[in-house]
């Protein structure tokens, strides 16, 4: 039985058996996700993040609140057909009013988050994402978790051109979807305090259907002769096309997205030939020992009950985004969605269980102080086809120091809701 | 000149997709709508030939068993699709229509079932890359153009030169007239579902190791499929070919010069305005 | 000899073959005449097994022909010539003989047949790359005698050869065809609407009127019958 099913089944058995199974020692998360389709790689990953992360502490009798009492977590995936917001505020509304879930994990996407900011404040539900994409002062409820799409995009690119002076050509390649343009605006803002040195030589949008020709794709951006290209919207096997077409194009520059599946990009181009060459900025990769030993573990056990080749970063990116919320359970005494956002907005820094101390990111983007600004790990390939971080980046720092060139970037995407 | 070789190298998986598609419907009169899920399974089959075989016999080897076994397996769906589908609910396209619908989706749910819904990579078994004059073509594209070309060559051939092959003209053209002259039509109609869904099968495991497998990747390609053989004549198999070209030019175009974006509305447009003016499409005959 | 038996078949309620018998030679031209609707296309279909009978028996030398499946119907030596001419618009002439000779594979025995025909309709000869489509009404109803002949029956059935023709031209061809008979020794069932034309033509004839044999006998006779024409083929 796959992983499909059993959500199915779970979906189902939550259903008929209604309220009553939900006992009140229970957290019940609800991750909406793409479970099924293309974008199931993407949604399956994350949600097994998330099961992994409840299941962790399930092993040892639940998680503990501040007066030490003890709650199974209970996670439920909940589909929403490839990020449709209509289908996000649907699959909402199925975990919110039919099964009584507390917390959400969701897309960053802005419209997702847009679509269900109204239903998650009205029923208090605590709504994360591994980043942030849309929030706003009427919405409490709906947070960012942790320094993670779209943000990280910012501060991967500007990390880029702070520690290699050499980049002057930039291409941005995004899709034309409502991510890869938030991925547009925020790369575009993390250029912004060095568009003296350098310029963006390419960032026509794409349409997702025309991936099927990725040399079509590659040619015009190889044309542009850039020395780094930073991509998101690809797929990973896409991402792997692209690095091959551009190499066969004869592209030695740098990559630079939110993450790379390497083993798909060394099944098409020479590990040696492009160790050093792609950067990523997830949340965190587990796969790479060093940086934790808690999200090493973590990698284990996913690889352990799913197989390497089921490995997505997106799952340790998924479970970073919940290790917010159970620092919020482990410091209230009424684990619900009110009683934890209280208890994580109680102060300025969050001490966060994977990034440390973490200071809340500021209302200047989105007119509330809701995204937590955990130290961005950045990751390059190395000849192997491994990954080791290159630097932490101190993303509340940078952000204080460039925040007035990179904001009217944003603003210009559409990314700024702060009146 | 690199933009030349884009255009070749798009319109060749155009055209090696919308063949098979073109010739079971200006055969058939019938809509595969599974057509793309044969596509899908060509791809599947040749990522297992390459992944099991590839350590022993090399990429190029293990790639040619993926290609003939993808044909093989999609010519006997195509079979059983005759079978089961087709004969029995004989005059009734549309009942045809909804039943193939349903079988792309039930072969999606089982192709999801054994490899999951997340998307294979198949490793490239041909690597290398050819110049011509400053542009390159990476050698599993020159396979891709060498399919193609030899697919329709071959089903030209096969059609114009072949007894088999006027028979299936015969009753593409006239079925009842064809049955007057003692031609075995249901056995026609066999044979042409067969290649139909051979060609479907040869084509994914060309495009296999250039694009991403997954099990919805047949059902992303269909519509533009349906777009070519509309805007090339409904029933023109070489009309088809005109317009995989006509569509491969104007979407390297279009992605070279920045209009990337727009590639679905404008192959809606270009439909419409064709069917607005000749409504039976460029090389369409009325019917 | 083709023998056709009590054949009932019915249509929405109708019977348009009601208790129809007749037996037509392979040696000569049989015609079967009568008014529009009498049953005689319906006739033509059931024996090559377009449509199925209610009841009834068709034979061809003895053996049973209604059951089959249309193309096995040409395979035991019927073939029709179709009202309409039913021919393969885009395909050439040529290509269009050839697919008339679907059932005889044998080569030269299909060779022998293709001479013979362009001898009978030598404009076939002169055309055979042109597509059947683009040639005159006359030369495709050439065309569609030939294609039926390709597959060397034994018994050749002509629906309403004369339909879109001018007058001299359907003379002519139907001459072709009844010489061709002759000397080939096989048999033609013709069903015309014009009968004076057929009975012209036949060695016998029996006229239909509402799906029944109302008449039979020597076409000369029947023609020659001022009373038969007045109540039946007026």
């Amino acid at each position: 039985m796959n992983m499909l099913t059993r959500l199915l089944i779970a979906g189902a058995l939550a259903g008929a058996l209604g309220t009553s199974a939900a006992a009140e020692d229970t957290i019940k998360v609800g991750v909406v996700q793409p479970q099924a389709g293309e974008c199931a790689q993407w949604g399956v990953p994350i949600t097994r993040g998330v099961q992994i992360w409840a299941e962790e502490f399930n092993a040892n009798g639940g998680i503990a609140d501040a007066t030490g009492k003890k709650h199974k977590i209970e996670v439920t995936g909940y589909d929403n057909n490839c990020y449709t917001a209509g289908d996000e505020l649907n699959a909402f509304r199925r975990a919110i009013l039919d099964d009584k879930v507390s917390f959400i994990l969701q897309t960053f996407t802005p419209a997702s988050r847009q679509a269900v900011a109204e239903i998650t404040t009205e029923n208090k539900v605590l709504t994360t994402s591994y980043g942030a994409g849309y929030l706003g002062p009427k919405y409490p409820f709906l947070i960012g978790s942790v320094t993670g799409s779209p943000a990280s995009y910012m501060f991967l690119v500007s990390h880029l051109l702070e520690s290699r002076p050499e980049i002057k050509r930039v291409a941005i390649v995004t899709a034309d979807h409502s991510f890869g343009q938030a991925a547009l605006a925020y790369y575009k803002a993390g250029l912004a305090p060095y568009l003296d040195r350098a310029e963006i030589v390419y960032s026509q949008p794409y349409d997702p259907a025309s991936t099927s020709d990725m040399l079509g794709l590659a040619t015009p951006v190889m044309a542009s002769n850039p020395d780094l290209i930073v991509e998101l919207g690809f797929t990973p096997g896409q991402q792997a096309l692209f690095v091959e077409a551009m190499e066969q194009l004869g592209y030695k520059g740098l990559y630079g997205s939110e993450g790379w599946t390497m083993g798909l990009v060394t099944e098409r181009v020479p590990a040696a030939e492009v160790a050093g060459r792609i950067f990523s900025a997830y949340v965190v990769d587990a796969s790479e020992p060093n940086f934790s030993p808690r999200v090493s573990a973590f990698y284990k056990t996913y690889v352990e009950k799913f197989g390497e080749k089921e490995w997505s970063a997106l799952a340790s990116v998924a479970y970073a985004a919940m290790t917010t919320i159970e620092a919020g359970i482990q410091k209230s005494s009424d684990p619900t969605g009110a009683g934890v956002r209280d208890a994580l907005f109680a102060s300025d820094t969050v001490d966060q269980p994977l990034f440390g101390p973490s200071r809340w990111g500021g209302s200047e983007i989105f007119g509330a102080n809701n995204w937590l600004m955990t130290p961005l790990p950045v990751y390059v390939t190395d000849d192997k086809g491994g990954v080791k971080v290159t630097a932490v980046v101190d993303v509340a720092a940078w952000w204080n120091a460039h925040k007035d060139a990179a904001l009217p970037a944003l603003s210009e995407g559409g990314q700024v809701s702060a009146k | 000149m690199q933009i030349l070789l884009n255009c070749l190298s798009l319109t060749s998986f155009y055209l090696c997709f919308a063949l098979g598609l073109a010739l079971v419907f200006g055969v058939m009169r019938i809509i595969n709508f599974a057509h793309g899920e044969f596509f899908m399974i060509g791809a599947y089959a040749t990522y297992l030939c390459i992944s099991t075989l590839s350590p022993q016999v090399g990429g190029p080897v293990a790639w040619a068993i993926g290609a003939i076994v993808a044909a093989a397996v999609t010519g006997l769906l195509g079979l059983v699709l005759h079978r089961t589908m087709v004969v029995p609910l004989g005059d009734k396209p549309l009942a045809i229509f909804i039943s193939t619908l349903a079988l792309s989706y039930v072969i999606q749910t089982i192709v999801v079932q054994i490899f999951g819904p997340v998307g294979l990579s198949i490793a490239p078994p041909m690597r290398g890359v050819v110049n011509f004059g400053g542009a390159i073509l990476p050698a599993s594209r020159l396979v891709v153009i060498g399919v193609a070309v030899v697919l329709a060559a071959g089903l030209w051939v096969f059609l114009m030169r072949s007894e088999a092959g006027r028979r299936i003209r015969a009753v593409a053209q006239n079925p009842r007239g064809a049955l007057l002259q003692g031609i075995r039509t249901e056995k026609v109609g066999r044979l042409t579902l067969i290649l139909g869904s051979s060609i479907a099968g040869i084509c994914g495991a060309a495009m296999g190791p250039i694009s991403q497998i997954s099990p919805y990747m047949g059902a992303g390609t269909l519509w533009k499929a349906f777009i070519i053989i509309i805007v090339g004549g409904i029933g023109n198999i070489w009309g088809a070919v005109a317009a995989a070209a006509i569509f491969g030019v104007l979407d390297t175009l279009m992605s070279q010069f920045g209009a990337g974006r727009f590639l679905a509305l404008t192959s809606a447009a270009v439909m419409l305005f064709v069917l607005s003016v000749k409504p039976s499409g460029l090389f369409g005959e009325k019917e | 000899m083709l023998e056709a038996k009590d054949l009932v078949l019915e249509y929405g309620g109708v019977r348009a073959l009601n208790g129809m018998s007749f037996t037509a030679s392979t040696e000569q031209v049989t015609a079967v005449v009568g008014s529009n609707g009498a049953g005689k296309t319906t006739l033509m279909n059931a024996i090559c097994g377009l449509v199925k009978l209610a009841s009834g028996e068709i034979r061809l030398d003895g053996a049973k022909l209604n059951g089959l499946a249309p193309d096995d119907i040409v395979r035991k030596g019927i073939s029709l010539v179709p009202e309409g001419r039913e021919l393969f618009p885009k395909l050439s002439v040529l290509e269009n003989l050839l697919l008339g000779a679907t059932v005889r594979p044998d080569p030269t025995r299909r060779r022998k047949t293709l001479e013979r025909i362009f001898e009978l309709f030598p404009v076939l000869a002169n055309r055979q790359k042109q597509q059947a489509g683009r040639m005159s009404g006359g030369e495709q109803q050439m065309l569609a005698f030939g294609r039926a002949l390709m597959a060397q029956p034994k018994m050749l059935l002509l629906d309403e050869p004369s339909i879109g023709l001018a007058p001299m031209v359907e003379e002519q061809l139907i001459s072709a065809i009844s010489d061709y008979s002759r000397e080939s020794g096989i048999g033609v069932l013709i069903v015309e609407q014009n009968a004076m034309l057929a009975l012209e033509y036949a060695q016998h004839a029996y006229v239909v009127e509402q799906g029944r044999v109302a008449l039979s006998g020597p076409a000369a006779e029947i023609r020659d019958d001022p009373a038969v024409i007045a109540s039946y083929l007026g």
